[in-house]
């Protein structure tokens, strides 16, 4: 008698759990249901998966605008979000391995799918999909295009990286807008001298340290008579080190330099992305290396002061300056999409000039569809023109195989003295693309 | 007698000062939830220059799926923490009262998951292979994460239950079943209680294993949505501060209701005189 | 008699929670097991092959690795020190009746349940060099001159992660050790009133050593919690700056996080073999020592 009363406890216990998984079922059925209310049997539900960070005012917008309108384009979106950062990338690779997939989802890119989660045999072949035809073909090869075939659709919009500065901040102290290194440490000690700060650092956030030393590696690549592209290869082969990039560790020692000479602000290693982006908006600061995001946060939280804010590319030595472009995300369609052509004719839609429209309207900067139009902030107006005119290379990071973030822990090792010097820094990136390469068994080390 | 009161008076005061260094830091989270954007992003004890009380809650729930949230927590959370008690209970006791090698070894290799990390990527894999649906398999795993610690919770609260209890109850002619529920499960009140507590704790603050299983737009938990106001390029502070008091607030509701039958606890303790 | 133990506490009642525990553990831990002796591409089980000892040899070729097991010593040592030692300070005047008793109690458990995340923030900030209020304070006091830059110096910042670490869970060891004192009978103190014991005497004598088991369990879950702490490192420097304040857990984190999933199985095996050597003796050490009630 008793020990019924125990199994039945047991058992109303697991058919609780039971009941939870069936109130997740519930809710998708529940979604299909109010479609076929509607008198459209065929609208389906598509699900995707992105990290939290990438869903923002666009995807927003877009989402609503796709679900309003399920009927007529015969599709809804169900988005599931992850934390974005190294842990929400193992993730990712957890559920390649096991496909365990969406039937869309956001990434990087089609390398990253390639490099980091051996799954590109999971994303099926987009080629042929109408809505290319407003894109050029340049800015499509090498990352949506790869190896002949179209892994992915672009989403979200071009990140250029340069200096941003504060214009009313530079017409006070006299300064103009610096070409060369000289120059830039020139521009630096007037502003010292008028008591504000000259470049911001903001290493609580550690991947913030990164973008001000890679000019030299563009130069580097421009050097070689490449790009990134070029000079990845060669890295992701062991053809070249990243410590024999002169230009490369030049720059590193540049950085700190700015610290040494005391125009960084001194709390640097506590300092945060958004406090950057308050400190340059308020005047407190008067440049601040970083991708557009800084115009776009500008943007949204301090309207009024975005005008204020201008953008030049990171200057160099020989005055030869690059910009540095992260090319756009990319919606991919999965093998485990039941309805390939539907998946297909929504990643259609989702990249034509419509939709692209719809999410550049809601989120504002420089998208890849020709035919969208956007209102940007002056600052990434200003790189969108050294874009134009071809003084961008893609992002490095991106297109590297073996060393993907691990630059900004040997560089703050660097500045708070536990590496000597910038060649360490390097070496240290190659250390670890040796490791990485060697664990996953490339014959190119050996 | 005098002596006495001034005594405990001091003690008061250092123990309210103690309070303070706990409360500073709590103060910090709750009046920044109250600020608008600019000035929650400076993170200091200032007082608001404006309140924006109603406004930050209201933008935070509507944009965060907050209910959601809270609803899948509130399940997952309960039927983990009733599974926690009802399974390490009955194998703490188990274990600890047959003193054969064969339960000794068991028992330490049950302990043994205190100092193995999980294997969040093999569990992945297990729970793939088995084919179960993500909320099932969260609930699984984070039981057996935090079964080990139950487990040892327990096993050292039994051993100081005298063990004629359990023969005169047999005596008696009570099942085992009957012995356990009945006569033991009572007397282990004071540690059920912190195991209910702390394994509240765990499974509704847990990170590691949700962001695993717990991910899809239907079956989140509550503290993985702070995500949506925090990223690499922007964050919304004061959107943050309020997501973090209202996912705290649960625990410590749960905590505040138990903490007296902690106490309670004591005349139980007098039973084994 | 045997047989009458055997029938009395049957497996029965284990079996369910066994099942489980195995089911998602151990098999687990095995193959997590076999993964640290494979060479593995990317996390593609297809293409593991057997690579000996190699993931064993690159956890300890790790460039951080030193600093990585001196830092997670000091924090499980310090961590251990100071949360036992202010966690039974805090549950001896509160196992007793006062008007605050209650509230203490609660204010003191407080931090336990605040998510890490929000831990990490929250201390990032009042620790701020320039703004933050432990200097700030400090400046206040007169006392400038103990003004740190508490999470970024790299000889300081693993001090301040144990002191943040201590801060949170020092509540939860009082719990634990309140817990535990609610099992002492109070005729022991009556006894010892009656022979005029004073506080002190009393807690020598009775409170302690009856205290010892739940003493025990506190402090080994603090050694465990200390050798294998990631969470609130994560959530305050990710390690940093630079990898000052790297520990085992980060490390491992690093190495899953590169893909290397072989290495990383290989380092968890590694601690968790190097806690239970230090755990397991000092349990018992401890165990030999408490008297039977």
């Amino acid at each position: 008698m008793k020990k019924s009363k125990k199994w039945l406890a047991m058992s109303l216990a697991f058919s609780m759990v039971a009941s939870l998984s069936g109130c997740g079922g519930n809710s998708a059925a529940s979604g299909a249901g109010s479609a076929a209310a509607k008198g459209n049997p065929e609208v389906k539900t598509l699900s995707v998966l992105m990290y939290t960070d990438w869903y923002k005012a666009g995807w927003q917008a877009l989402e609503q605008y796709i679900n309003e309108n399920s009927s007529e384009l015969g599709f809804k979106l169900e988005i599931s979000k992850i934390q974005g950062g190294s842990q929400g990338d193992q993730v990712l690779q957890t559920k390649f391995a096991t496909n365990d997939l969406p039937d869309i989802i956001q990434v990087y890119k089609p390398q990253w799918v390639e490099s980091y989660a051996n799954g590109l045999d999971k994303l099926v072949d987009l080629t042929g999909l109408d809505c290319v035809s407003e894109y050029d073909k340049k800015a499509l090869d090498g990352t949506f295009m790869y190896q002949g075939k179209l892994y992915a659709v672009p989403i979200d919009s071009v990140v250029l990286s340069g200096v941003f500065y504060n214009k009313k901040v530079f017409e006070a102290a006299g300064a103009a807008i610096p070409g060369t290194w000289d120059e830039l440490l020139a521009v630096c000690e007037k502003l010292k001298a008028k008591g504000v700060t000259p470049v911001y650092y903001s290493g609580k956030d550690a991947w913030s340290v990164q973008p001000p030393t890679i000019s030299g590696l563009l130069n580097d690549a421009a050097e070689k008579g490449t790009d990134t592209f070029g000079l990845m290869d060669q890295i992701n082969t062991n053809k070249l080190k990243y410590a024999d990039c002169t230009n490369f560790v030049g720059s590193i020692e540049r950085t700190k330099d700015l610290i040494d000479l005391g125009y960084v602000n001194e709390t640097y290693l506590s300092d945060t992305v958004d406090n950057a982006h308050q400190a340059l908006a308020n005047g407190e600061c008067a440049m601040y290396i970083n991708g557009t995001w800084c115009a776009d946060n500008i943007n949204k939280k301090f309207p009024d002061k975005i005008d204020d804010i201008g953008a030049f590319a990171i200057p160099t030595p020989g005055g030869d300056n690059y910009i540095n472009m992260f090319t756009p995300y990319s919606l991919a369609l999965t093998t485990n999409c039941k309805d390939a052509e539907l998946g297909k004719k929504a990643l259609n839609f989702i990249a034509s000039q419509k939709a692209q429209q719809i999410y550049a309207d809601a989120q504002p900067g420089v998208y890849l569809n020709k035919n969208v139009t956007s209102d940007i902030p002056k600052a990434t107006e200003d790189l969108k023109k050294l874009m134009d005119s071809g003084k961008s290379m893609t992002d490095w990071e991106e297109i590297n195989k073996y060393s993907y973030g691990n630059l900004s822990e040997p560089l703050l090792n660097y500045y708070t003295g536990m590496l000597k010097d910038a060649k360490e820094v390097a070496q240290a990136l190659d250390t670890e693309t040796e490791r990485n390469a060697k664990a996953q068994g490339d014959s190119n080390w050996k | 007698m005098r002596k006495r009161k001034i005594r405990e008076a001091i003690l008061n005061l250092v123990l309210c000062l103690c309070a303070l260094i706990i409360l500073v830091p709590v103060f910090m989270v709750i009046i920044n939830s109250f600020k608008n954007g600019t000035e929650a992003a400076r993170m200091n004890l200032a007082l608001p220059t404006t309140w924006h009380i109603a406004e930050n809650y209201i933008e935070m729930v509507r944009e965060g799926g907050i209910f959601r949230g809270l609803v899948n927590s509130t399940v997952i959370t309960v039927i983990c923490v009733f599974f926690l008690i009802v399974l390490c209970s009955t194998m703490a006791f188990v274990l600890e009262r047959r003193k054969t090698c064969f339960s000794k070894v068991i028992n330490m290799t049950v302990i043994f998951g205190l100092v193995l990390p999980l294997q969040i990527i093999p569990t992945y894999f297990v729970c793939n292979f088995l084919d179960l649906t993500h909320e099932i398999a969260a609930v699984f795993v984070l039981i057996v994460a935090n079964m080990s610690f139950t487990v040892f919770l327990y096993t050292g609260f039994i051993k100081s239950i005298p063990i004629e209890i359990d023969e005169s109850a047999w005596m008696d002619g009570a099942s085992h079943t009957q012995l356990f529920f009945q006569i033991i499960f009572p007397l282990l009140q004071p540690v059920t209680i912190t195991a209910v507590i702390i394994n509240f704790m765990a499974v509704w603050n847990d990170f590691g294993i949700s962001i695993y299983f717990l991910n899809s737009a239907r079956n989140y938990t509550l503290p993985l949505t702070v995500y949506n106001f925090f990223g690499n390029h922007n964050s919304d502070w004061q959107l943050v501060f309020a997501n973090v008091v209202l996912s705290t607030l649960p625990v410590a509701v749960v905590y505040l209701m138990l903490q007296r039958h902690i106490i309670s606890g004591m005349t139980s303790g007098a039973v084994k005189g | 008699m045997h047989s009458n133990t055997r029938k009395r506490y049957s497996y029965i009642l284990a079996i369910p929670g066994l099942f489980l525990y195995i089911l998602f553990f151990i098999l687990p831990a095995v193959g997590g097991l076999a993964l640290s002796f494979v060479k593995i591409l990317g996390f593609n089980l297809s293409s593991a092959r057997f690579g000996g000892l190699q993931n064993y040899a690159d956890v300890f070729i790790q460039p951080n690795m030193r600093r990585a097991i001196v830092n997670s010593f000091i924090f499980a040592l310090i961590t251990t020190m100071f949360k036992m030692g202010i966690g039974l300070s805090l549950a001896v005047p509160l196992n007793r009746k006062m008007a605050l008793t209650n509230a203490l109690r609660t204010i003191f458990f407080l931090p336990a349940v605040i998510n890490t995340v929000a831990v990490g923030l929250i201390f990032s900030s009042l620790m701020h060099p320039s703004n933050g209020l432990v200097n700030s304070l400090l400046q206040a006091m007169g006392l400038g001159i103990l003004a740190k830059s508490w999470l970024v110096d790299t000889h300081l910042a693993i001090f301040s992660v144990c002191a943040i670490e201590i801060w949170k869970w020092s509540g939860f060891t009082m719990v634990i050790l309140l817990s535990g004192m609610q099992t002492i009978g109070r005729e022991y103190y009556e006894a010892a009133e009656i022979d005029g014991a004073g506080g002190f005497t009393k807690f020598k004598y009775i409170t302690f050593p009856l205290l010892l088991p739940a003493f025990n369990n506190a402090l080994i879950l603090s050694i465990i919690g200390g050798l294998k702490v990631f969470d609130l490192i994560q959530a305050t420097t990710q390690g940093g700056p630079g990898s000052a304040t790297e520990v085992f857990g980060t490390l491992i984190y690093k190495s899953f996080g590169a893909g290397r999933l072989g290495e990383g199985c290989a380092a968890s095996i590694i601690l968790a073999v190097v806690i239970a050597a230090i755990a397991i003796p000092a349990y018992q050490y401890i165990a030999n020592r408490e008297v039977e009630m």
